[in-house]
């Protein structure tokens, strides 16, 4: 019985803790919108327009089957060359450092209040943005993209296969940061 | 001394141990300390920390920014109690409470195959995984200690005159 005074207890305190958490946020110089109006692209899948049509995007055996919106690594080595789109690569800064994609732009998932300055000078809301990660189990490009969109980006894109299925194809890589 | 604490005491060593007026200090004032830790950069940061939240795919996008808020503060608070021993036992309630949502919002990222930012102590990039899950069941057991054991030993709570 004292058990369960307690957890009531626990759960009183969790609920003045929110009153508290509200009644700070409004004298905040900066308050955080407490519910966010969610934006119908950020709940879809990006829309995806095939920059490769001749055969060469599709998967070979073995290769993971890319979720609708998702583009192979072939579409972004021909979007990247094109310079049509703006690679953004959400893992953390070390990992950066070690090798990413030409030209991409680092916006670490887990700082990305940190870098969005950076978001702002590198990416205009209307581009077209390409975020990646480590790889196909990594899901820090879906965030970031989700992210992306409720900031109000309307065309972002992912490429799961992200840095690991790019190294190990060949492509080109650089090392080191880039001026952002 | 109740005869609660003298059936504690009458068994063997290592619960006289775990139970003892020592241990479940050193256990609160660890925990609180902790709690205390991992709050302030999500107070601080709530952007930030809502990001993390929305990573685990759990609650509706729309709530995210309210429960990181609610949650920060949460811990802030009841750490900050389970520190001074203001209403121990409730506190570590509250403590233990978000660790098992803890935990189950971990566990259901390994069960869909997720690996994302942790976001359990800010910045510090860990992510998802079973260790963390293990990591917090140890933290919920001692939680669940001093929720079952505690008796005010040096706390506020007994200073103000608060019996155990």
């Amino acid at each position: 019985m004292r058990f369960v005074r307690d957890l009531v207890g626990g759960v009183a305190i969790i609920v003045a803790s929110s009153i508290v958490a509200v009644a700070q946020n409004a004298v905040r110089g900066n308050p955080v919108t407490l519910i966010l109006n969610v934006p119908t692209s950020s709940t879809a899948p990006a829309p995806s327009e095939p920059a490769v049509q001749d055969g060469d995007a599709s998967p070979s055996p073995g290769e993971h089957a890319p979720h609708p919106g998702d583009l192979t690594k072939e579409q972004v080595k021909e979007m990247m060359e094109s310079g049509t789109i703006i690679i953004v690569d959400a893992r953390s800064e070390h990992e950066y450092e070690d090798g990413h994609i030409p030209g991409a732009v680092n916006i670490p998932y887990e700082k990305l209040v940190e870098y969005s300055q950076t978001l702002n000078n590198n990416v205009p809301l209307d581009a077209t943005v390409v975020c990646y990660c480590r790889s196909v189990t990594c899901d820090l490009s879906d965030n970031l993209a989700q992210e992306l969109r409720l900031m109000g980006y309307e065309n972002v894109l992912l490429y799961r296969g992200g840095w690991d299925e790019w190294s190990e194809a060949g492509y080109p890589g650089e090392t080191g940061r880039r001026e952002q | 001394m109740t005869t609660e604490t003298q059936t504690i005491r009458s068994s063997n060593p290592v619960t006289v141990l775990l139970t003892s007026n020592g241990f479940l200090f050193m256990l609160r004032i660890f925990l609180g300390a902790m709690f205390i830790y991992s709050s302030l950069h999500k107070v601080t940061n709530p952007e930030q920390f809502a990001i993390a939240v929305r990573g685990y795919k759990i609650l509706p996008v729309s709530v995210t920014n309210l429960f990181a808020l609610s949650l920060a503060w949460s811990e802030l608070i009841a750490g900050i109690m389970l520190l001074l021993g203001i209403m121990t036992r409730k506190a570590a309630a509250a403590v233990l409470l978000m660790l098992v949502m803890f935990t189950a919002a971990l566990l259901t990222t390994i069960v869909r195959g997720m690996v994302v930012d942790c976001g359990c102590f800010g910045e510090d990039g860990s992510s998802t995984g079973f260790t963390l899950v293990i990591r917090n069941l140890f933290l919920s057991a001692g939680a669940l200690m001093i929720v079952v054991f505690d008796r005010n030993f040096w706390s506020l709570s007994r200073a103000f005159g608060k019996r155990p």
